[in-house]
């Protein structure tokens, strides 16, 4: 007999409920009497012996334990296996992840997969019945307990790569079920040595079969899509490498099966590159693919999506002394640091973000950056002599000033940069920003106008929090921003700008949608129509604060590598698998019924004769 | 004043009135004031027989032969004293009770035992519970004392084991006489005790002592442990059960057995209750019912 929802039994608990309430209740009292043989002379009080006088004491509690063993067993499902189910279980779970298809020598990794598995089932299948397991995003269930091997090598020979990546975890949770649901026995793992690590305890009874090492490939981490402040559509794509030397593939749009858009891009070797593609107005996409030659097949685009998220963020801090920023970097996992002299800089180091002192490359980097203090005469971020000194700076509310007081902040130290039309201001100078943020050419990109050692702020512990926002919003790996999933009908949170006194919100159309007082409530309307919104704050009439939204009907900025949703097959097996099965649990539910009847029997008889 | 058992000395002169009353005849080896079915030295005239080589020749009637030349017996009326047994049961039931059993037996087998001395009779006294136990004979209100210190020394306890008890009795042989039999029969085998022991020819007197509050209306309440004061066996009372209806119906169909068992073996039933007081039990109760005369 096996059990189908075990779990069940933890209300067996209920037990010592019951034993507690018999325990409180009064002990019986003892009495000397001259003989008992007058009492023994009926036969409802002389039931004989000690023993039967005891059961008859505990005859209620036992009925009452007895019901509750019976309805417990019965919620537990229990089940008799069919015939085959006395033989024992050999589970094989086969990897098939979208690398499984790459082929090395003519041979992909699945096919070897397949062949270690059939010499597996030949050499240890014994009479077991073998239930094969495909580990794709969702498990599949290629064959159910069959003891004919011919059926089983055939089923195997029909595996394929899938065009995802897989989910281990869902895979081993299917195969504990059908071990649970049969007469026990174990699961081979078919993957390669970049299996990844699951809870140990869907690796119980189970062992992993390693065929060969994961090969080296091209692959696309990330993928989202934006709109861009002019309205046009962009595609943002990092595009990561395995591979010993450089590399160049095509990075291919397609709107269904048409290619839309193709772009040569340069991979360097063991690193990655984000590219931001212009999509054709008009038009839609759907899919990012890769080409190239001994690349993967299209499905294999996935491959490296997990990458990012598993890895540390690489962060290069360029400066002649790095020893503030290092400290001001978080110490905790997640980063790591290099350090290197402006004087040694070289672009296409592999970092996810580099942070710049006091120097500004004349080639930005691919990657994320952060400028500090970036000297005037630099040709990307010139800073505006005569703007210094104007008037007190003004420290917008943004994700980089959050919780960061700089309010005390001298304005003769701050240069006072234009903010290009790609940035959101954090700090404003007059009319102009001491420190602005966005998306500039697809890189997260941040710029203090100041330096923060000749400030004195390095001393504050405001400094650290500053620095680890900047990194915080600037980290490629969120590819997504909160403000582009903006749709009609959502309602748009407006952050106020301490100064301002009134705002005006004017839609992609240049009519003004909205015009608010302050104090104005933090939440606006809902956005009626597509496009892009400027949200601007006046503090009178001057400017001290503009956001940008954009916002469409069909349009979501999502990362095609979002978290995947819980596997949806489990259900289905499990009804597939007690179908096998003979029910049990009416059998039990009746003995429960009539266990509980003839307790309730007994009480009432024993109320009975006693009135 | 009084003594060991309670005999105060107004009631010691009620007894001094009171014999015990015997419906038959029985021979005895002492001498006394009752007539026996055996021929004796006395000078009540009974009948006469040849005489025959052996007889006392003292009593050969020498004017019977002077007329007739033949030798005659003159055969006389023994005057014998009465036997009067009396067995108290000191087994453990005995000593209960809200006014003690044992000890109403104890007064109750003095006044029995102060009656029959005082009036000549020779009495055996004997208290039992697993076996018979030690006991005095005598005859003559010099015995008195001796008999009440026997039976102030008589304690409760141990099972009350009839069939034995009666056996170790009939093997002393006692001669018939007046049986009293003092005791609450709370054992499995009285009424085979009973039986027994009207086989041995006594006129057999039983009084039944029994305990209100301790045997015919015991009030244990519901869901109780009962514990055999004699045996420490114990029987659970579930609290389902009505304990005093069950034990008033059980006790009842007792009585009956026994007063039908007594009928049977020509046994004479007399229940007392201790809360009754002994002198009036005596001086009244068997006087009416001719137990005392």
């Amino acid at each position: 007999m096996t059990w189908l929802a075990p779990e069940a039994f933890g209300w067996a608990a209920l037990a010592a409920l019951l034993l507690l309430f018999y325990l409180l209740r009064p002990r019986r009292r003892r009495i000397a009497v001259s003989s008992l043989f007058l009492w023994r002379r009926d036969t409802r009080v002389a039931t004989g012996s000690t023993f039967w006088q005891i059961v008859r004491r505990w005859l209620l509690l036992a009925l009452q334990l007895l019901a509750l063993a019976t309805l417990v067993a019965t919620l537990a499902r229990p089940a008799w296996p069919a015939r085959e189910r006395a033989r024992a279980d050999l589970v094989l779970v086969i990897d098939a992840s979208a690398r499984m298809a790459l082929a090395v020598d003519g041979t992909t990794a699945m096919d070897r997969i397949v062949d270690r598995a059939r010499e597996f089932v030949d050499a240890n299948g014994g009479d077991a019945a073998i239930t094969v397991i495909r580990a794709a995003d969702s498990p599949g269930l290629a064959v159910l307990r069959e003891t004919d091997r011919g059926t089983v090598d055939e089923r195997l020979r029909a595996l394929r790569a899938g065009g995802e990546e897989a989910d281990p975890a869902a895979a081993l949770a299917l195969a504990q079920t059908v071990l649970a649901a049969g007469a026990g026995g174990s699961i081979a793992v078919f993957s390669d040595t970049a299996f990844p690590a699951v809870d140990a305890r869907l690796m119980d009874r189970a062992g992993l079969v390693a065929v060969g090492d994961p090969p080296p490939n091209v692959g696309l981490e990330t993928v989202s899509r934006r709109r861009d402040r002019s309205g046009a559509e962009q595609v943002l794509a990092t595009v990561g490498s395995t591979l010993d030397g450089a590399m160049a593939v095509g990075l291919v749009l397609l709107d269904g099966e048409e290619e839309i858009v193709t772009r040569t891009v340069q991979v360097p070797a063991r690193g990655r590159t984000v590219q931001v593609v212009d999509v054709p107005v008009g038009r839609d996409v759907d899919r990012v693919v890769l080409r190239g030659t001994g690349l993967a097949p299209d499905g294999d685009d996935r491959v490296f999506l997990s990458a990012a998220a598993d890895r540390p963020l690489a962060i290069q801090i360029v400066a002649v002394d790095p020893r503030v920023y290092e400290r001001a970097l978080p110490a905790a996992a997640g980063f790591s640091t290099t350090a290197v002299d402006p004087a040694a800089y070289v672009d296409e180091n592999g970092a996810d973000l580099v942070l710049f002192v006091g120097f500004v490359p004349e080639t930005l980097p691919a990657a994320s950056a952060i400028f500090i203090a970036p000297p005037n005469d630099n040709p990307h971020f010139p800073s505006d002599p005569t703007g210094a000194g104007v008037g007190a700076p003004v420290a917008a509310r943004t994700e980089l000033t959050a919780a960061v007081d700089l309010g005390y902040l001298q304005t003769r130290r701050i240069a006072a940069l234009p903010v290009p039309d790609w940035a959101v201001a954090d700090l404003f100078v007059g009319d102009r920003a001491g420190m602005f943020h966005g998306v500039r050419e697809g890189r997260s990109t941040v710029v203090l106008g100041f330096d923060p050692e000749l400030l004195g702020l390095d001393q504050r512990a405001a400094f650290p929090i500053l620095i680890q926002n900047a990194v915080a919003w600037a980290n490629p790996t969120v590819a997504v921003r909160a403000g582009g999933a903006l749709r009609p009908g959502q309602t748009v949170e407006i952050r106020p700008h301490p100064a301002a006194t009134r705002v005006a919100i004017e839609g992609s159309d240049g009519e003004t949608f909205a015009e608010l007082a302050v104090p104005f409530p933090g939440t606006l309307p809902p956005l009626v129509a597509a496009g892009q919104y400027r949200v601007r704050q006046y503090a009178g009439e001057r400017l001290v604060a503009e956001e940008v939204f954009g916002a469409s009907p069909a349009f979501e900025l999502t990362a095609i590598g979002a978290p995947r949703t819980a596997p949806p097959a489990l259900p289905a097996v499990t009804a597939e698998l007690d179908a096998g099965n003979f029910a049990a649990w009416p059998w039990f539910a009746a003995l429960a019924l009539a266990l509980m009847a003839a307790e309730w029997a007994w009480f009432h008889r024993s109320r009975a004769a006693s009135r | 004043m009084t003594d060991g058992v309670g005999l105060r000395t107004s009631f010691r002169a009620r007894l001094r009135n009171l014999h015990i009353a015997s419906h038959a005849s029985y021979a005895s080896l002492h001498t006394g004031a009752r007539r026996s079915r055996q021929t004796g030295s006395s000078i009540e005239f009974s009948d006469f027989r040849r005489y025959s080589p052996g007889d006392d020749v003292r009593q050969i009637d020498w004017n019977v032969y002077a007329r007739s030349d033949r030798l005659f017996i003159k055969l006389r009326e023994a005057e014998d004293a009465l036997r009067v047994h009396i067995l108290v049961d000191c087994s453990g039931s005995m000593d209960r009770g809200a006014e003690n059993k044992l000890g109403y037996a104890r007064t109750l087998a003095g006044a029995l035992a102060y009656v029959a001395l005082n009036d000549g009779d020779a009495i055996t006294l004997t208290g039992f519970a697993e076996r018979l136990g030690n006991g005095m004979t005598g005859v003559g209100a010099g015995q008195v004392d001796r008999a009440l210190d026997l039976l102030a020394g008589l304690g409760g306890g141990g099972a009350t084991e009839f069939g034995v008890a009666l056996r170790e009795f009939a093997a002393r042989r006692a001669p018939p006489g007046v049986l009293f039999l003092i005791s609450d029969l709370m054992a499995d085998d009285a009424l085979s005790g009973l039986g027994a022991l009207a086989e041995m020819g006594h006129e057999i007197v039983l009084l039944h002592v029994l305990d209100r509050e301790e045997d015919i209306a015991p009030d244990v309440g519901k869901d109780v442990e009962l514990v055999d004061c004699e045996t420490s066996d114990r029987l659970v009372i579930p609290g389902d059960a009505d304990a005093a209806l069950i034990y008033e119906r059980n006790f009842h169909a007792w009585l009956e057995e026994i007063r039908g068992a007594c009928a049977r073996s020509r046994i004479r039933y007399v229940a007392l209750e201790t809360d009754w007081p002994v002198e009036e039990v005596v001086v009244q109760r068997l006087r009416m019912l001719k137990v005392v005369e």
